[in-house]
């Protein structure tokens, strides 16, 4: 090898050396920057897990362990990118949530400022948070700032633990809504609700107080329980007067409902208000006629229709009520309805009837014995020989046939004293009564031959205290009565005896007799058992007249008759003393 | 309109996968889940998710209904 071979030799690898120096040198330094940056990775994966970490933790979940997810995954799945878009949706949600509740409370503080009662905010301690202007209009005395103010020392004025009516104070004990009535201040009246908030612990933390004012409404409503009080009291006056009216009422309204009935109706027709239901009365009225009535549409607001009606009461008796019905209009003059009052006149009718057969009856009573005077006085003064032969008898019969009109005009004279309530005139005396019976017999007897007449006084002379008039006028009317009921050749039969110290006389006949409800009403003026059978003369008033004569006297007249078998009339009359 | 519904089935996963995956889901499809047009059926075996699922959900001013089927949960998510 020449030297100069060996040299160049010497140079190659010399650069060699240097080469692979600067090799390992960079070698290094890549090596370094490799850890470098690895450990700069780890820091970030690191970062990135202890950042999803920190968001699931946020969220409420477990922490991501790198056995579930190696580091390669994490990036892929991305849960920060899950977490974040989660979380944006959680913002979104909750600046909506924002906004309806600044909406609400602006709502509940619209509320709050106009709402017509005084409304108070106080903390645990019972100062004030918040207040609305009807508050100062209501609850303070002056114009102030109540704010963190203790609200017994600006409204009540004094500490309302001492105040067992204090609403706050049983909010705080109860921890309920409280209501409070008739919570007074000055001469005001309030109603005071206080209601309790609580916080996430379950601590009360605000006590809401709302005071209503009641002032005009207790006024209002002490009005109105007076002006109740005052329509009660009318309306039992109205019942009252209603309950103690003889005649019947119905009311009805304009669709024809019995709205008022009073205890008379309700016997009258056989049901109660209660009963009829809201039926219409023509639905349920027994009377065609009265349904009739009750729906004629002629009747004008200022009349008053009048018409007797027949009714049958529960006994089933048709009685005569006379029916007065009007028509009732309100202010704007619409119907309303109907007023019906009923009243029985069965009695007048009756009496009316009586005084037309009374009419009739006395008519015949009267001509009869004026025709034979007419006729006898004619035949004196046209036949004079003839009636010079038989003069005397003419004269009686004359005379016999004006007994006849004096004793029926005296009957109408006496009922007439009595019917005008004059007092009778009696003078009392002894009065034998066996006496007395057989003077009014025998002058009986000569005009009844055939009748036989009996008498049984026991007990020796009866003296009772009487009229001596009286006692033969009833003596008179009671056996002309027994004489002109019973057959030709009848017996009568005159009893006496003293009786618990009064004289009783009865006179007993074997006549017609009469019916039970001719007995009933045997009494009654003008009352005639056959008003149609002419052929027996009277003038319905004998009994009454009896019985008043008796009574005047102090004592008792009493009737006892069968159809067929007879009648037997007894007379009590005081004793002599 | 006719309410369309997916549904989710991660049961085997357990927390916080569970609810990352639920949430994923929700996430791709919130508009129509708001709008109530879309419910998603979430089913899981795993009963935390059954706590942190609905809790994230109500967050997100959506409704959920947790029912419970012979061996795991059912979770319906809507508006």
């Amino acid at each position: 090898m020449s030297r100069d071979s060996s040299a160049e030799t010497s140079g190659h690898v010399a650069a060699s050396d240097r080469k692979i120096h600067e090799l390992t040198t960079e070698l290094e330094q890549t090596r370094a920057e490799n850890d470098l940056l690895r450990a700069s990775l780890e820091q970030s994966y690191g970062y990135i897990r202890g950042k999803v970490n920190e968001m699931l933790t946020v969220v409420g979940t477990k922490m991501l362990k790198p056995e579930e997810l190696d580091d390669q995954s994490l990036l892929e799945f991305d849960p920060i990118g899950i977490v974040a878009d989660t979380f944006r949706h959680v913002l979104e949600s909750h600046r909506k949530l924002n906004q309806e509740l600044r909406f609400a409370h602006d709502e509940i503080q619209a509320i709050f400022d106009s709402v017509g009662a005084a409304l108070l905010v106080l903390d645990p301690e019972g100062r004030v948070l918040a207040y609305n202007q009807k508050t100062r209009d209501l609850l303070l005395r002056r114009d102030q700032d109540i704010l963190g103010e203790k609200c017994r020392t600006v409204v009540c004025g004094m500490d309302h633990r001492q105040d067992t009516r204090c609403t706050f104070a049983k909010v705080m004990a109860s921890r309920r809504e409280q209501h409070v009535q008739d919570w007074n201040l000055g001469e005001d009246n309030f109603t005071v609700v206080g209601r309790p908030l609580f916080g996430e612990e379950g601590e009360i933390t605000h006590v809401v107080m709302a005071y209503s004012d009641v002032t005009a409404r207790k006024k209002a409503e002490t009005a109105l329980l007076e002006s109740l009080r005052e329509t009660q009291e009318a309306n039992a006056k109205i019942h009252g007067i209603l309950r103690s009216a003889a005649d019947s009422l119905l009311v009805t309204d304009a669709e024809d409902r019995i709205v008022l009935m009073n205890e008379r109706a309700e016997q009258l027709f056989g049901f109660c208000l209660a009963e009829s239901g809201g039926k219409p009365a023509t639905d349920i009225l027994p009377s065609r006629q009265l349904i009739k009535l009750l729906k004629d549409p002629d009747i004008s607001s200022d009349q008053i229709l009048v018409r007797d009606l027949p009714l049958h009461k529960e006994d089933d008796k048709e009685r005569i009520y006379q029916a007065r019905i009007a028509v009732i209009r309100g202010k704007d003059k619409e119907y309303r309805g109907r007023i019906t009052l009923l009243h029985d006149v069965t009695r007048e009718r009756e009496v009316d009837r009586m005084k037309s057969d009374f009419v009739s009856t006395a008519a015949h009573e009267l001509r009869t014995p004026l025709s034979t005077i007419l006729g006898y006085t004619d035949l004196l003064l046209t036949q004079e020989e003839h009636a010079r032969e038989h003069l005397h008898e003419y004269l009686n019969l004359i005379q016999d046939k004006a007994e006849n009109l004096a004793q029926i005009v005296g009957d109408l004279l006496d009922i007439s004293r009595i019917e005008a309530g004059e007092a009778l005139q009696l003078s009392f005396e002894p009065c034998d009564m066996e006496k007395i019976c057989q003077q009014v017999v025998n002058e009986f007897r000569l005009e009844n031959p055939d009748h036989q007449f009996i008498f049984e006084f026991r007990d020796g002379p009866i003296l009772a205290d009487a009229d001596r008039y009286a006692v033969i006028q009833v003596v008179e009317n009671v056996l002309s009565n027994a004489v002109k009921y019973s057959p030709r050749g009848g017996e009568i039969r005159f009893t006496a005896r003293t009786e618990e110290g009064r004289c009783r006389l009865s006179v007993q006949d074997n006549g017609l007799g009469m019916l039970p409800d001719q007995v009933e009403r045997a009494f009654e003026k003008f009352y005639r058992g056959d008003a149609t059978n002419t052929a027996i003369s009277g003038t319905g008033l004998g009994l009454t007249i009896v019985k008043h004569l008796v009574e005047a006297h102090g004592g008792e007249v009493a009737l006892q008759s069968l159809p067929g078998k007879g009648t037997t009339i007894t007379i009590f009359l005081p004793l002599i003393q | 309109m006719q309410t369309e519904i997916i549904e989710k089935d991660i049961r085997g996963q357990i927390c916080p996968s569970s609810l990352l995956l639920a949430l994923r889901e929700i996430n791709r499809n919130f508009d129509r889940l708001a709008n109530g047009v879309l419910e998603i059926v979430v089913l899981t075996d795993n009963r935390d998710a059954t706590g942190t699922i609905p809790t994230t959900v109500e967050n997100m001013g959506l409704h959920s209904e947790v029912e419970k089927i012979a061996g795991y949960y059912r979770i319906l998510v809507k508006k």
